[in-house]
């Protein structure tokens, strides 16, 4: 983060220790429930998740650190053009309300477990199975690299160590305290820590709306500095930023609903009527979330000018500078910005938990039993879903302290470009009786060619779009010709008609 | 339940009005604010509530399995 924040005392250490000791004894309760061991135990949970339980893992696995740090810092370079985020966001429960219905039936009665279990039931085609799961441990795996670097950074500016030490030492701990109780309750570990760390995120986002006023009065003051600064930040969209609006509708609302620890959670609903109510309230949390990192971001910009400017770019450490700002004014500021960042670190925690054990999942399930040792037993693939769980964190813990300085997660930051090409499967795969496997597959990989090689070519600038549309929706429109044009060329055989009536 | 192809025209509606692309054909003063926001973000953000009651509003029905366990594939 920065050196200008006052470290925790000791006391307000405790505090959050206690909060991230209560995360392992959660772990524990969730270990104490298991019902079976098998791998829809352990990575669903068994019978399946009620409405609280789904809505608050779902809305903390969707928010994560980049929701407070991101938004607010690119509304404080975009201006009032970063609204799109709620946008996105609320587009993400839309594509749901698409397929989930329809998934979640074939989830029950076919007992999915991964994301990859759909798409090796509608298509029968292990190459797309095997790459479909390698794109998503891919893109799950430079996601869940950046909450623990995110995390270490988080340490750095409230621990009294040489910041160098507090971020190890955030990355390392932090990382244990996910990797054991993950290990220990599987989902219900990971689901259950969700609804404290959901919670405490959306305490956390009320409070910071409240201060933000308290502190630095009306949103029209600051609108009106932000106009006199800089009256580009408070104009309206046009042409290529328009278009870049509507790229970030699609390749958000698109691809974060298809993260498959996103559609493990559709698997995961009690009954469908569960499901259907957590997606009712979770399509109004953008505007607890995203429209006060957009507040955050505005105010920021009109109190604290100067961050970004020629040849300085520190705009994402606006929160920082703000909770700066809200430890000085008095005793209480100091404490509520030990809950702040309690938040800050539930929303951190809580999407790295929930993509470690998708990985772990699919690794185990798609990958391990599918193509290395078939006869596992379910007992088996458990316990090697866990030691699987362990190598992973501590290679990525070993990756987050070599790579804080270079900014590669960055530049390999596409996984929605990258996880936006499994659409045509899950969206019209899931509706569509004559989309078939081949052209599917061969839409996939040159979507992933086209949106990777695009990418590569436009040198990985930010805003990573071309024209205004990210990389990921040329490789969309290539992908959706061939898998559509495709399927519609080739005469369903006998093999297509399988798909009409299967057991 | 509403037709399927009804559902996606009322969010093409909305997502058409929300999204902020025809403000720039109209001059609007930096000094005009609704919510303490530039017109056109205020009604970005009030259009995406109603896309939001919108979505809640078609969740109000209870999807096929509820009432119906039987189950077709594509």
């Amino acid at each position: 983060m920065n050196d200008q924040l006052i470290p925790f005392n000791a006391v307000e250490f405790t505090f959050i220790g206690i909060y991230l000791l209560s995360l392992i004894g959660i772990g524990y309760a969730g270990f104490r429930a298991r019902q079976e061991d098998t791998l829809r135990d352990f990575y669903l949970g068994g019978k399946g998740a009620g409405v609280i339980v789904l809505l608050l893992t779902l809305y903390a696995t969707q928010y994560s650190g980049n929701t407070l740090f991101g938004f607010s810092g690119k509304t404080y370079r975009d201006g009032y053009s970063w609204g799109v985020s709620i946008h996105f966001m609320t587009a993400i429960v839309i594509v749901y309300l698409s397929f989930a219905p329809k998934l979640y039936r074939l989830s029950r009665k076919y007992d999915f477990v991964t994301p990859t279990d759909f798409l090796s039931h509608r298509f029968s085609s292990p190459a797309l199975s095997l790459f479909a799961t390698m794109l998503m441990v891919i893109a799950l795996a430079n996601f869940t690299l950046a909450q623990l670097i995110a995390m270490g950074r988080a340490l750095e500016g409230f621990n009294p160590l040489n910041p160098d030490v507090a971020y190890i030492c955030g990355v390392v701990v932090l990382a244990l305290i996910i990797v054991i109780y993950e290990t220990l309750g599987g989902f219900r570990a990971v689901a259950w820590t969700d609804v404290i760390q959901g919670s405490v995120l959306l305490v956390s986002f009320g409070l910071l709306v409240c201060l933000m006023f308290v502190e630095f009065g009306s949103l029209s003051e600051a609108t009106r500095l932000v106009a006199k600064q800089n009256p580009s930040l408070t104009e309206p969209p046009t042409g290529e930023s328009i278009r870049r609006w509507f790229s970030y509708i699609v390749i958000v609302g698109v691809g974060a609903a298809l993260y498959p620890q996103a559609i493990q959670r559709i698997y995961c609903a009690r009954d469908s009527k569960a499901l259907r109510r957590s997606l009712t309230f979770m399509a109004f949390l953008p505007l607890t979330t995203a429209l006060v990192a957009l507040i955050v971001g505005i105010m920021g910009r009109a109190h604290f000018p100067g961050l970004y400017e020629a040849g300085i770019d520190q705009s994402d450490t606006i929160l920082t500078v703000i909770f700066r700002h809200i430890q000085g004014s008095s005793l209480l500021g100091r404490w509520l910005v030990v809950v702040l960042f309690a938040g800050i670190l539930a929303a951190i925690m809580s999407t790295a938990d929930s993509m470690l054990l998708s990985i772990s999942s699919m690794v185990t399930k798609d990958v391990y039993r599918q193509h290395i040792q078939p006869e596992a037993s379910e007992a088996q693939l458990t316990q090697l879903g866990k030691v699987f769980s362990w190598v992973l964190i501590i290679l990525l813990t070993l990756l987050a302290i070599l790579l804080r300085e270079t900014n590669l997660v960055t530049l390999l930051d596409r996984k929605l470009d990258l996880l936006i090409q499994l659409a045509p499967a899950f969206l019209i795969g899931t509706h569509w009786k004559r989309l078939l496997a081949g052209p599917t597959f061969l839409g996939i990989v040159a979507g992933v060619v086209i949106a990777i090689g695009l990418a590569i070519g436009s040198a990985w600038d930010l805003p990573p779009t071309l024209f205004g549309f990210h990389p990921g929706l040329y490789g969309l429109v290539v992908n959706l010709v061939i898998a559509v044009g495709g399927s519609l060329l080739i005469e369903p055989n006998a093999d297509s008609q399988r798909y009409e009536s299967p057991n | 339940m509403i037709r399927q192809q009804y559902i996606w025209l009322g969010y093409l509606l909305l997502f058409g009005v929300t999204i902020p692309w025809y403000w720039q054909f109209f001059p609007v003063e930096n000094n005009q604010l609704w919510l303490g926001m530039p017109r056109w973000a205020a009604s970005a953000v009030v259009g995406s509530g109603l896309i939001s009651i919108y979505t809640a509003w078609l969740l109000r029905y209870p999807w096929p399995d509820e009432s119906d366990s039987t189950e077709e594939l594509p």
